[in-house]
């Protein structure tokens, strides 16, 4: 786990480098834009969250930085930087440059990812063997071993030769994740890679995570439906909406005091040991939008509690507060969005033992 | 393992009991004798009946199928009522045409489709994909005698390359032999051949659409080339082995009718020759050799399923 050493005295934002820059994303079909103006950035070596619930565009807007759209789906607009190199309008043969190499992918079914009929260790050495053609067999299978070992999987030479429906689904996950670093990428994108485990081989797999983020100081983007998990996970967070961005920030700042109605809701919905028994757990009333089907105004004015006129004719503009260590905390809503809105503790860029330790 | 082939094996045989009986019954079932087929259309009704008596007709069918049953057991087929011939000497004599034919359309459907599935999905509803598609749907839909005859009307007749019929053995001339198969291979492999793409092309779209383990390895950076090769076609050649299995006894029963419009001295013809002779003897005995060819065949690709699946292989040794 990653502790955060840098202390800030002063007002001055550390200076992380940008691995990833999305500006102005649009990502969508003929008929809906699933992802619609997403702008983010993930900075080197931290792990950055996408949260929301299904439908959101979280997983849209992680695939289309990996260039994996599903078929019929297609970037419509927008930048995404990878290093500075705008990778949105790649063909097939320059993102082969880009995936496996400076950006991996690890998915949400272990067992669905990996295929069925080859060996695990010849599985993960297809992406050795792509990165480094000129290691040769010997080289390859050490190179193997050591990502097996890498994370964690016990008595890696047996592993090599087993097939994936003979590993547990946690093995599975580590095997997926050791494809994903055969690289040594620069940023793992996690699309909800605990969803299809059980809740004590969840933490151990993102508890794997951490320890490779320490060890190689990889980015990571987090996809999630879960706050609690990028709360306990994630430096950053963002926040998505029916193909929006709610909310972003720290992501102790967005827990401690969220701003956009929808994510106080979201924070609002997640069960507590201290619930009245037999009470009803609280919950978002309603459904998401179809995208198809937005309306002029903010895609959350439906639901929302606070909901004025003005918000079903025109979307808010960002509000933009500062948070903790040199962030921002940024929404859009015309009700909680009002300028110089003072910091989470007071102070512009106070200091803070990290969230995430 | 071997209690999956035993048990196969118990079941062959009541699937061999079953045709046999349902094929003695309808032989006899058909109107005329083989008495009357042999003595012509002059002969006397008590020359018939005289002849019938002979051969042990005029017993009840049933006691005629178990005593026929009986001999079969202990490896003998009985006679052909026309020539008096062994039928089991017989058969062997016109296994060799029809076995080379079968196999040799089976090679040809096999590796077609392969090579078509890939070349299709080198670009998806493409032209090229479009044009073999359309193709092997008028394949599928041609009967392989029409097609035979075009093919002995273009190749043999109008461009005199090949032999438009007759059949020399490939032990006395190999190169004549394999001159006249071309064109009963080509006849006989066109169904199998467009149901095998078809399949072989549906099945590695929809891994490529669909397959979370497409995406792992495009996300490695594989190029879709070696994904096709080396990922999906590798999974979607077992549901073709399954269907290969389903359309062996459709391609036996193929060779019967390509071996008389090309007049192949095979199974096929023999077996159609002496339905028109109600030489039952005969007609059961190919049966036999059909039906026996078509359970081993499928216990052979269940056999090879084990060897070549690996989640097959060890829910077996596991079991």
């Amino acid at each position: 786990m990653i502790a955060e050493t840098h202390t800030q005295s002063t007002t001055a934002a550390p200076a992380v480098e940008t691995v990833v820059e999305v500006r102005n994303l649009v990502v969508g079909t003929a008929t809906a834009r699933l992802v619609d103006g997403v702008s983010f950035t993930v900075p080197s070596g931290r792990t950055v969250a996408l949260v929301g619930e299904s439908g959101a565009g979280k997983s849209v807007s992680a695939r289309a930085l990996m260039g994996l759209l599903p078929a019929g789906v297609e970037v419509l607009g927008g930048e995404i930087l990878v290093n500075g190199r705008d990778v949105s309008r790649f063909n097939p043969r320059q993102w082969r440059s880009v995936r496996g190499r400076e950006l991996s992918m690890v998915f949400q079914n272990p067992l669905r990812s990996l295929n069925p009929t080859m060996r695990v260790g010849a599985q993960i050495a297809e992406a050795v063997r792509l990165y480094d053609p000129k290691l040769g067999r010997a080289g390859e299978r050490a190179r193997v071993l050591e990502l097996l070992e890498q994370v964690r999987i016990p008595d890696p030479e047996r592993r090599l030769f087993e097939y994936p429906h003979q590993l547990s689904g946690g093995m599975r996950q580590r095997v997926v994740i050791a494809i994903a670093l055969a690289s040594n990428p620069r940023v793992l994108i996690a699309d909800e890679p605990t969803t299809a485990l059980d809740v004590t081989t969840q933490a151990q797999i993102l508890d794997l995570l951490d320890t490779l983020q320490a060890e190689n100081g990889m980015s990571i983007v987090l996809v999630t439906h879960d706050i609690r998990v990028a709360e306990e996970r994630a430096h950053e967070v963002i926040v998505m909406y029916s193909g929006r961005i709610a909310e972003t920030g720290r992501i102790g700042d967005v827990v401690r005091s969220p701003m956009m109605p929808y994510t106080r809701a979201l924070i609002a919905a997640v069960p507590s040991f201290d619930v009245t028994p037999r009470s009803l757990l609280p919950t978002i009333p309603g459904r998401p939008p179809h995208p198809s089907q937005r309306s002029a105004g903010c895609a959350f004015a439906p639901r929302c509690p606070l909901a004025e006129a003005r918000c079903d004719l025109a979307i808010p503009d960002v509000t933009s507060r500062p948070g903790n260590n040199g962030t921002r905390q940024q929404w859009r809503c015309f009700v909680t969005g009002k300028t110089d809105q003072p910091g989470p503790t007071g102070q512009a860029g106070a200091s803070e033992e990290g969230e995430k330790a | 393992m071997r209690r999956m082939i035993l048990a196969r094996l118990a079941s062959g045989v009541l699937v061999l009991f079953g045709v046999t009986l349902l094929v003695y019954f309808l032989v006899n079932a058909l109107p005329g004798s083989v008495a009357a087929v042999m003595l012509g259309d002059q002969a006397t009704e008590e020359a018939v009946s005289e002849l019938s008596a002979q051969l042990g007709l005029d017993r009840p069918v049933i006691v005629r199928y178990f005593e026929w049953m009986g001999g079969a057991l202990t490896g003998d087929l009985g006679k052909s009522f026309t020539s008096g011939q062994p039928v089991s000497e017989a058969i062997l004599q016109r296994i060799p045409a029809t076995a080379q034919l079968t196999f040799m359309a089976l090679v040809v459907a096999i590796f077609g489709s392969v090579l078509l599935s890939v070349v299709s999905l080198s670009k998806p509803r493409g032209v090229i994909d479009r044009t073999i598609s359309t193709s092997m749907f008028v394949l599928l839909a041609t009967p392989n005698f029409l097609l035979g005859l075009l093919l002995v009307l273009a190749v043999a007749v109008s461009w005199s390359l090949l032999p438009s019929s007759g059949w020399t053995s490939f032990a006395d001339d190999p190169i004549d032999n394999l001159r006249r198969a071309i064109l009963p291979t080509l006849a006989l492999a066109a169904g199998p051949l467009a149901m095998y793409t078809r399949l072989l092309r549906g099945d590695m779209m929809e891994q490529m659409l669909r397959s979370d383990y497409v995406v792992t390895a495009r996300a490695k950076g594989v190029s879709e080339r070696t994904i096709r090769l080396r990922h999906v076609l590798r999974n979607s050649l077992f549901p073709l082995l399954t269907n290969i299995g389903l359309t062996v006894g459709i391609l036996v029963g193929g060779s019967v009718v390509i071996e008389n419009v090309f007049g192949i001295p095979g199974l096929g013809r023999y077996l159609v020759q002496s339905i028109g002779s109600r030489d039952a003897p005969v007609v059961l005995g190919v049966v036999v050799i059909i039906a026996t060819t078509v359970v081993i065949v499928n216990l052979l690709i269940d056999i090879l399923y084990g060897v070549l699946d690996p989640r097959v292989r060890h829910e077996r040794s596991n079991s």
